[in-house]
């Protein structure tokens, strides 16, 4: 079940990395085409954002919505090409494979979409639609048609069983399900190349409360069997704390915070970060914090602040340096792995 | 409080759609004998899944139902008034002025050729507060004026050049504060509010939820708060009704529900909230490695 034996010649780097996946430095401009007389303009979507993922870990991201957390997904799995930056994927540089290249690598990056009915092929039945990654890369060839055709099935059948679908479903087409249906039915889908990161572009944001739970505890018990790797994409910072060993915030297009979960979660340092903990509503009003509402609009990705992104709306801004220069990501502690942006923050 | 009458009585609410619209097997009730009291300057929150029938019985209550769907049995006391014999003429004049709702979806709810000024006046003219003026010029004015008021009370900056824009010019945040403005247009005494900050960012829903409370405190409201989500209700919420499948299945003072769940369904309810009463564990803890990748 290897990926790497179809991999191309590499230009491997001086040792083996722990990391499954990293991005160093990626930025991501976009050109706003011209609205009428207006000028072009640049979006910068993500600013010299870096990440690593290990085996078998699960890195949540989070912040609102335009800030750049689904642009930094597409990065890391080559569907979006960077601007400046690289990625690396099991110890190789990818960021400059051709397609013909990445395609083995395809295999091994999987991503789960918000909206699951959107991303199935309303056209194709439950069982195509599991069945087609498996024809396209060849996982179960037969000697005859009918060999295919059987093995096929099984396959199909066993990937039902791992999401908890019964299955008669494999006859019926997306619209027929429900949408907890139609997320599992992505989930098998992602799961029927065996791949080693997944990264999950707000896999649970337009469900219920208990098929949210139901859906998170599946791609849990799911990774504790296969051992990939999540890249868990959110707005609901509650939830990310809840199932990733490390959470990165992003603001306007940066990191601005990153750490273990636990640690964000006590010891927050950049206000931002403290803010959207403010923000969960909770149901226990002992644990209902004393609030800090965060003034104002998430920026726009068309007016680029000078200075820190988050000036505008932070309680704790001075006009030097806050107003003028963009504050590093640098770790709190010496060869730490907590790391802020901030030029205050706190304590 | 609780001796004083009721704003809104609803008593053994039936509502379904015909069978050709759907209405399923042996004609099974979208809502289905539901009852509950909204308080004088109290906040009910109706608390459901998707499908359990809470938008519908807000529809019900308004007589604003989808085609095929009608409330066959029941009562709704508005103002000594049962608003299911209301006939339609009568119904009108609560609309809005009485009860006022919010609708779920803005970017359906708001007209999308219509500027957010002109739509405020539409309220604001249906709803008689421009008083009758011969002079379209006058008319103008006090629309204006009313409108830029509305939008201040919503907090939105910048309110004259506000009315000139279009909804899809504004943000998620700005779009659901125009919908307040729009439901308060009228000065109701309820506010139905129908999931008014799903979908949004958590720190813009946590702006939009204390506008709302701040408002119906001010004004005296009372309000219907529907929502799917648990801890924004419980935010708000002094009254809850549970809704599954068309009923009811129960209904307290908020915070005797949230304590001390009756109905298994609303514990698990509480217990699908991650961290909440620390039950379920992290997808993976620290020690993990479960083979390694294939």
């Amino acid at each position: 079940m290897s990926s790497a034996e179809a991999a191309p010649e590499l230009d491997t780097p001086g040792g083996p990395a722990p990391e499954l996946l990293r991005g160093v430095q990626l930025s991501k401009f976009f050109v706003a085409p011209r609205a009428g007389l207006k000028k072009q303009r640049i979006v910068r979507a993500v600013q010299e954002a870096s990440i690593e993922i290990a085996p078998g870990e699960t890195v949540g991201l989070v912040g609102e919505s335009g800030s750049g957390k689904t642009t930094l997904g597409r990065l890391l799995l080559r569907l979006v090409e960077p601007t400046f930056g690289q990625v690396w994927f099991d110890g190789r540089e990818i960021t400059h494979y051709h397609e013909r290249d990445l395609r083995p690598l395809r295999r091994s990056l999987q991503v789960l979409f918000q909206d699951a009915a959107a991303a199935l092929d309303d056209r194709l039945t439950v069982g195509e639609i599991l069945a087609e990654p498996l024809r396209i890369h060849g996982l179960t060839r037969e000697r005859t048609r009918a060999l295919t055709r059987v093995k096929e099935r099984e396959r199909v059948a066993e990937l039902l069983r791992t999401v908890q679908l019964p299955m008669e479903l494999s006859s019926r087409r997306p619209a027929e399900l429900s949408s907890g249906q139609c997320q599992r039915l992505s989930i098998a889908r992602a799961l029927a190349l065996r791949p080693r990161f997944i990264v999950c572009d707000e896999p649970i944001a337009s469900l219920d409360a208990v098929d949210q739970l139901r859906i998170v505890e599946l791609l849990g018990a799911l990774q504790r069997e296969h051992g990939h790797s999540y890249l868990f994409i959110s707005h609901d910072l509650r939830m990310v704390l809840h199932l990733s060993q490390r959470v990165l915030v992003m603001y306007a297009g940066r990191v601005v915070e990153s750490g273990d979960a636990r640690t964000l979660r006590e010891h927050a340092r950049h206000p931002y970060t403290r803010a959207l903990l403010h923000a969960v509503p909770e149901v226990d009003p002992k644990r209902r914090r004393l609030r800090v509402l965060l003034e104002g609009e998430p920026p726009s990705p068309f007016e680029p602040t000078l200075g820190c992104p988050f000036h505008p709306r932070c309680p704790r801004a001075l006009p030097d340096p806050c107003q003028h220069e963009a504050p590093p990501l640098q770790a709190t502690a010496p060869g730490g792995r907590h790391e802020v942006a901030c030029w205050y923050p706190l304590t | 409080m609780p001796d004083a009458e009721p704003i809104l009585r609803v008593r053994h609410l039936v509502t379904r759609f015909e069978p050709e619209f759907g209405g399923g097997p042996a004609g099974r009730a979208a809502v289905d004998d539901v009852s509950f009291d909204v308080p004088r300057g109290g906040i009910l929150g109706l608390l459901g899944e998707s499908g359990s029938g809470k938008s519908l019985t807000a529809l019900s209550i308004l007589r604003l139902l989808p085609p095929g769907a009608h409330s066959v049995a029941g009562s709704i006391e508005f103002d000594g008034k049962n608003l299911l014999e209301l006939p339609e003429s009568e119904l009108r004049k609560v609309r809005g002025r009485g009860i006022a709702m919010i609708f779920q979806e803005p970017a359906l709810a708001l007209s999308s050729v219509h500027t957010v000024g002109e739509q405020l006046a539409i309220a604001l003219h249906a709803s008689g507060r421009l008083g009758r003026v011969r002079w379209l010029q006058t008319l103008r004015s006090a629309a204006h004026t009313l409108s830029c008021e509305l939008l201040t009370r919503v907090e939105l900056p910048d309110a004259k050049k506000m009315l000139e824009l279009y909804p899809h010019q504004l943000s998620a945040g700005m779009r659901r504060r125009v919908m307040i403005a729009l439901g308060l247009a009228c000065r109701p005494s309820l506010l139905i509010a129908d999931e008014p900050t799903t979908g949004l960012d958590a720190p813009i829903q946590a702006q939009v939820l204390d506008l709302l409370l701040r408002l119906v405190r001010e004004d005296g409201m009372s309000m219907i708060f529907i929502t799917h989500d648990l801890c924004v209700v419980a935010e708000v919420a002094t009254e809850l009704v549970l809704l599954s499948a068309g009923k009811v299945v129960e209904a307290g003072p908020a915070r005797r529900v949230l304590d001390q769940p009756q109905h298994a369904y609303t514990a698990s309810l509480l217990d699908s909230i991650p961290g909440h009463r620390d039950r379920p564990a992290p997808i993976a803890s620290e020690g993990r490695a479960p083979g390694a990748a294939p």
